[in-house]
């Protein structure tokens, strides 16, 4: 499910914004739960960190919409922001706020659909899942999120987490499989790598939690492009 | 004594020189000399060994694997000093044993017709050595790498089989091998392989000549883009020049006369269409929205544009104006085909994520796409003239060590360019 906030001081414009969401809910059937608020104030009140998506209109009484994402971005890094404006050329400077995209008004629903379509596909390649790993050292239960990726050596899987390094005996395929649909990729025969964390590329090598990992021209092109779609929002 | 010890340690020793001179100009491995001085050590004694088992035992059908002894070696040396993968060695190797051949050639031709002077001889080494070292090796080499993929390995393999072959067939003509069924074996083999290397021959020419081609086409739509570019530019300066004129001009005519205020007004709006100037911080890519913008605007295509132009710095005006230029046009033309005005939207997004450029053009689009190579063909019916827009981008990105991404999802097309950013501060940060 994805959580949404619509924040707008016109009410005809958050019934419309509504509409929309509704409509591109069942196209791409996703469940959509919906919060309005009338103000940039009611937004950060109200914060709780569960939305995934917030739809900020830029020309608004008190704490504009520009304002209003910089306070969230202080608290929320991950949160999508598209701006909703009259004012094209403000929604321009979006990116000082990594607002991902923004609409303009009027309200047309495909110009909507377009953008809206990237951002829940965006949503939908970060999903995490909570894995139970039979380690050598006793059975864990991690997120996925706190996998920056995983090492083959010799038959056995070495996990580099937040949370230290886990050791199981099993191999890459076997976890690759229970993986499907998550951010992970291959960039070698012996890395598996969770694009999430990906922090640079190199002409040869990706980064990764500070580490340099080498990717095989093989593997290289395919690496990069699930990386490009991964960040892009096209589904993985 | 000596003169003896040498005829038999010969060989490998000019391999092994032909083998250096194709290793000089590469990625060597750490300690090369070192390496290489203790493999010689082992090999030299060992061609000894062999070359002298050779001449007083008959080998039969065991030459063969005399001569391999030496391709071998080649190639082990090679990859005793180089850096490379298998492919690399095997064709360094392989190149070196065929310059050691035409040396070793001229050097028969000589001796054949009467020279003695062993000064020449070994000048004759020298030269062959140094014009390939010049004229071969360094201008083979790609950032000190050997570009040799399996599949130019198989032509290569197959002629020096047959250079083999034939040598071997020539001083060996007195032994048993030449004479009855091997004979002729053999020679049907020779025939099968020169057959096979001319038809290669055809092909590899024919995909040449289509790769020339295409690369003629991408320099073409290039080359035009630039001229397009700076004609776009000079345009716009000075439509943006009058356009600052003119509303200059009517504020001096607000101040004179307070009763055409009306009047004013609607001519302001109608200069304030142009007065649009896009302000992403890279002058390329403001002109090349300004433009395609434009276009957009008279022909009721919904478009807008997140940018952090600055991000584009790195790169070359025109190689922004290449891609934005081929890339718009490409999404307009596909709107424009679309029946629904409202499904008329284009949006393009730039924007900086953990040291990587994307940059992502979206579009709806109407007429079913087919895909080449990942990317799509062109719609238009003339082919050869149209159709290198694609091609050129992805050109362009590759230069800069991008990928490409093509998707097609929901009658949504998306283009999107990945360019790792070269950052200073790389590795530094967490």
């Amino acid at each position: 499910m994805i959580t949404v906030a619509i924040v707008d001081d016109e009410k005809r414009e958050r019934d419309l914004l509504q509409k929309f969401f509704q409509k591109l809910a069942r196209e791409v059937s996703e469940e959509v739960k919906l919060i309005s608020c009338v103000s940039g104030e009611e937004l950060l009140e109200k914060y709780n960190y569960s939305f995934d998506l917030i739809c900020l209109d830029i020309d608004m009484p008190g704490l504009n919409g520009i304002e209003t994402a910089r306070k969230i971005r202080k608290k929320d890094e991950q949160v999508i922001i598209i701006f909703v404006t009259n004012m094209a050329q403000m929604a321009i400077q979006g990116y000082e706020v990594r607002a991902l995209d923004f609409v303009i008004k009027p309200l047309r629903y495909y110009s909507f659909a377009l953008k809206l379509r990237s951002a829940f596909q965006m949503i939908n390649n970060r999903e995490n899942r909570s894995i139970v790993l039979n380690t050598t050292s006793g059975i864990k239960k991690i997120n996925t999120d706190d996998v920056y990726y995983v090492e083959v050596q010799r038959h056995h899987l070495y996990y580099h987490t937040s949370k230290g390094m886990f050791q199981q005996k099993t191999s890459l395929k076997d976890l690759e499989e229970r993986l499907v649909g998550l951010s992970f990729k291959r960039c070698n025969n012996c890395y598996l790598i969770n694009l999430k964390h990906v922090t640079g590329v190199d002409k040869d090598e990706v980064e990764i939690a500070g580490e340099k990992l080498k990717m095989s021209r093989p593997r290289k092109k395919e690496f990069l492009q699930t990386l490009a779609k991964y960040m892009g929002g096209i589904e993985i | 004594m000596i003169f003896d010890i040498w005829m038999r340690i010969a060989y490998i020793i000019q391999l092994m020189g032909a083998c250096i001179i194709f290793m000089l100009p590469a990625r060597k491995r750490s300690y090369f000399w070192l390496r290489i001085t203790i493999l010689s050590a082992v090999l030299i004694p060992l061609s000894y060994l062999l070359d002298y088992g050779y001449s007083h035992l008959n080998f039969g059908i065991l030459v063969l694997v005399y001569w391999a002894y030496y391709i071998a070696a080649g190639i082990l040396f090679v990859w005793t000093g180089m850096e490379g993968k298998w492919p690399q060695v095997v064709y360094c190797g392989i190149c070196a044993c065929a310059v050691q051949h035409i040396a070793f050639d001229i050097y028969l031709i000589y001796i054949i017709s009467g020279g003695q002077n062993e000064m020449i001889m070994l000048l004759i080494y020298i030269t062959v050595y140094a014009l390939f070292y010049w004229f071969y090796a360094k201008r083979l080499l790609e950032s000190g790498e050997y570009t040799a993929s399996k599949k130019a390995l198989f032509p290569i393999i197959t002629i020096v089989i047959l250079v083999w072959i034939l040598s071997i067939l020539e001083i060996e003509c007195n032994l048993s091998i030449a004479s009855g069924q091997a004979h002729i074996i053999l020679y049907r083999i020779i025939d099968a392989l020169c057959c096979y290397y001319v038809l290669w021959v055809q092909l590899n020419q024919k995909e040449n000549k289509t790769l020339q081609r295409e690369r003629d086409g991408i320099n073409n739509a290039l080359e035009q883009q630039t001229k397009q570019y700076l004609v776009t530019r000079e345009t716009i300066d000075s439509i943006n020049r009058k356009c600052h004129d003119l509303k200059h001009q009517i504020r001096l005519l607000r101040q004179g006369d307070n009763g055409n205020e009306e009047f004013l007004n609607e001519i302001e709006n109608e200069i304030m269409i142009y007065d649009t100037a896009v302000k992403t911080g890279n002058k390329a890519l403001d002109i090349v929205l300004m433009e395609k913008g434009l276009f957009c605007k008279t022909h009721n295509i919904q478009w807008s544009c997140m940018a952090d132009g600055s991000l584009l710095d790195f790169m070359k005006l025109e190689d922004i104006y290449a891609i934005f230029g081929n890339a718009l046009d490409n999404a307009i033309t596909a709107v424009l085909e679309l029946e629904d005005i409202e499904m008329r939207v284009i949006g393009v997004k730039i924007w900086n994520q953990n040291h990587l450029l994307i940059i992502q053009i979206q579009n709806y689009y109407a007429q079913e796409l087919k895909f080449e190579e990942g990317l799509p063909v062109t719609t238009k019916k003339n082919k050869r003239d149209h159709g290198y827009g694609m091609k050129s981008i992805r050109y362009t990105t590759e230069k800069y060590n991008g990928t490409i991404t093509v998707n097609t999802k929901s009658r949504i097309f998306m283009l999107q360019i990945l360019i790792p950013l070269n950052n200073s501060k790389k590795g530094t940060c967490k």
